[in-house]
C-alpha cells in the first residue's frame, strides 16, 4: 500500500476445483468509491472475502490500510436472528477501539432504525441498513461491502448512496462495493472494476471505463453506452431454440 | 480480549440450552443414576453451540471482527472450557450434599474425587478431538463429535470398570481415606484439562487458518 491507495491487490489468485480466480490486481485511492461488477459466479465475492481474510489465496498480496480496523459487510447475511440489534451492537463495539457511538446513533436515526427490535423482525433493507450503520461507526479507512444495495427499495438505496458519498467526502476514506445494480455504479462509483470469469476484465476511473468499452465495441466517442449495455454485450447468451430438448 | 470474547459467546452466540445444561450436575443427587452421563451433557452443550453458531452465522460474524478467524477459535474454545468448568464446579455442592444422606450408587460410580478426575480427563480428550476436528472444516460437526465422544466413552468406561477390579473398591468410595487415594486421578484430570485448553486452542487456530469461509 502507498500513500496513494487504501487498498492494493496484486496478482491475487485462488484455485477451486470448478473455478479459478486468476491474477487479480487493482488499487483504491483515498476519497473514492470503487464499484465491482460482474455476473453471478464471476469471482467478486471471492475477491472481497480474500481481502477480508475469510479466504486464503493461493498467490498474490493484499495491502490494506489499518488492517486492525476492518469494516466488511456481506449483504443479505443474517446474523443472530433472535437477538436485538442493541445486543449485537453492544457486543460488536467492544472489539473496536475507535467505536463512535455518536456516529452510530446518527446512522440509526438517519435510517429510521429501532435497535430494540430483533433481527428477525427486520426487512432485508432494514437489516442491510443496520449492518451499514455498524460498519461505518468505527472510522475504518476502507469499507468492503458485498452487494450493499441488493434487495433495497429506491428510496433506501438513495439514502445509502448519500451516506456513502458523505463517508468518503473527507478524502481519507474509501469504499469498495460489489453490485449487480448498474444504476448504483452510475450514481456513486468513481472507479469501476469489471470481473469476468475470475479475472479483471478492466479497471479504471468511470469516464475512462466507459470510453474503453466504446472503443472496444467500435462506437463513436459520444455514442450512448450504459453499464447494462456493457454487461449484456460481454456476457449475453442467446438461446438456441433448436438445441432445447422437446 | 478474553473478557470481550466471553461476553460475545455467552450474551450473543451461546445456544439457549447452555443455561439449562450448566445445572445438569445436579443429576448426582439422583439416588441411582449413571453419573458419567453428566459429562456427556458437558460434551453435548458445546456441540449444540456449534450447530447454533452455524444457524446464526456466528462464525462469519466473528471472523469479520478485528481478530479475524483466530477470534472464532478463541471464542469457541473459551466457551467450551469455561462452560465445562462452571458446570463441574456447580456439580461439587450437589456431590457433597449427596454424601450427607447416601454414599453409594447402584447404577455406577459415585460422585467422588476419582469421578471428577476421570471426568476432567474425558472432557480434555473430547474437547481436543471435537474442536480441532471441527476447525478443520468450520462446518462439519458430526464426525468430530463422534470421535470425541467415543474416546470419552472409553475413558469413562475405564472409570466405571475400575471399582470392580480386585483391590480397587476404594475408587468408588467416599470415605476420607479413599478420597485421599483418589486424589492423583483429580490432579491428572486437572492437568489434562488445562493442557488440553492450550493445545486445543493452538491446533484449532492452525487448522482454521487454512479454511475458506
Amino acid at each position: 500500500m502507498t500513500n496513494d491507495s487504501l487498498l492494493t491487490v496484486s496478482h491475487l489468485t485462488k484455485r477451486y476445483s470448478q473455478f479459478t480466480l486468476q491474477d487479480v490486481s487493482f488499487t483504491i485511492a483515498p476519497g473514492t468509491i470503487m464499484g465491482m461488477i460482474g455476473v453471478n459466479g464471476a469471482g467478486k465475492s471471492t475477491i472481497l472475502k480474500s481481502i477480508a481474510g475469510l479466504v486464503q489465496p493461493d498467490a498474490g498480496t493484499m495491502q490494506i490500510a489499518a488492517p486492525a480496523n476492518p469494516a466488511v459487510m456481506l449483504g443479505e447475511t443474517v446474523y443472530y436472528p433472535e437477538k436485538k440489534l442493541a445486543t449485537i451492537t453492544r457486543t460488536t463495539r467492544q472489539f473496536y477501539s475507535q467505536w463512535d457511538e455518536e456516529q452510530y446513533r446518527y446512522y440509526l436515526h438517519f435510517f429510521d432504525l429501532d435497535d430494540q427490535k430483533k433481527v428477525k423482525e427486520l426487512s432485508t433493507g432494514m437489516l442491510i441498513k443496520y449492518q451499514l450503520a455498524v460498519t461505518m461507526s468505527h472510522h475504518a479507512p476502507l469499507l468492503i461491502l458485498d452487494e450493499p444495495t441488493s434487495g433495497i427499495d429506491p428510496v433506501s438505496r438513495d439514502a445509502i448512496r448519500q451516506v456513502f458519498r458523505h463517508y468518503v467526502a473527507d478524502g481519507q476514506h474509501s469504499i469498495l462495493f460489489s453490485t449487480h445494480i448498474t444504476t448504483d455504479l452510475e450514481a456513486i462509483a468513481d472507479s469501476i472494476t469489471y470481473i469476468h470469469a475470475g479475472a479483471v476484465l478492466y479497471s479504471a476511473a468511470k469516464p475512462d471505463f466507459i470510453d474503453h468499452f466504446r472503443r472496444q465495441f467500435g462506437l463513436s466517442a459520444n455514442a450512448p453506452l450504459t453499464f447494462d449495455d456493457i454487461m449484456l454485450t460481454i456476457e449475453r447468451k442467446t438461446i438456441d431454440d433448436s438445441a432445447i430438448p422437446a | 480480549m478474553t473478557r470481550q470474547f466471553l461476553r460475545k459467546e455467552y450474551l450473543l452466540a451461546a445456544h439457549p440450552t447452555t443455561w439449562f445444561f450448566v445445572w445438569l450436575g445436579a443429576l448426582v443427587l439422583a439416588p441411582a443414576y449413571p453419573y458419567s452421563v453428566v459429562f456427556f451433557f458437558a460434551m453435548l452443550a458445546p456441540s449444540l453451540d456449534l450447530v447454533y453458531a452455524k444457524q446464526t452465522n456466528d462464525i462469519l460474524y466473528t471472523a469479520l471482527l478485528p481478530t479475524g478467524k483466530a477470534g472464532v477459535v478463541r471464542g469457541k474454545v473459551l466457551y467450551t472450557f469455561t462452560f465445562q468448568t462452571v458446570m463441574l464446579l456447580l456439580t461439587i455442592p450437589w456431590a457433597l450434599l449427596r454424601t450427607l444422606y447416601i454414599q453409594t450408587n447402584p447404577a455406577g460410580i459415585t460422585a467422588n474425587v476419582a469421578y471428577f478426575g476421570f471426568g476432567l480427563l474425558a472432557l480434555a480428550v473430547f474437547d481436543y478431538l471435537f474442536l480441532t476436528g471441527f476447525f478443520k472444516t468450520g462446518i462439519k460437526i458430526g464426525w468430530p463429535y463422534f470421535w470425541g465422544t467415543l474416546a470419552a466413552l472409553i475413558l469413562l468406561g475405564v472409570m466405571e470398570t475400575l471399582p470392580h477390579l480386585p483391590g480397587l473398591r476404594w475408587v468408588d468410595s467416599v470415605q476420607p481415606t479413599a478420597l485421599l487415594l483418589q486424589s492423583p486421578f483429580l490432579v491428572a484430570g486437572i492437568m489434562a484439562f488445562i493442557t488440553s485448553f492450550f493445545v486445543t486452542m493452538r491446533v484449532s487456530m492452525q487448522n482454521f487458518q487454512r479454511v475458506d469461509l
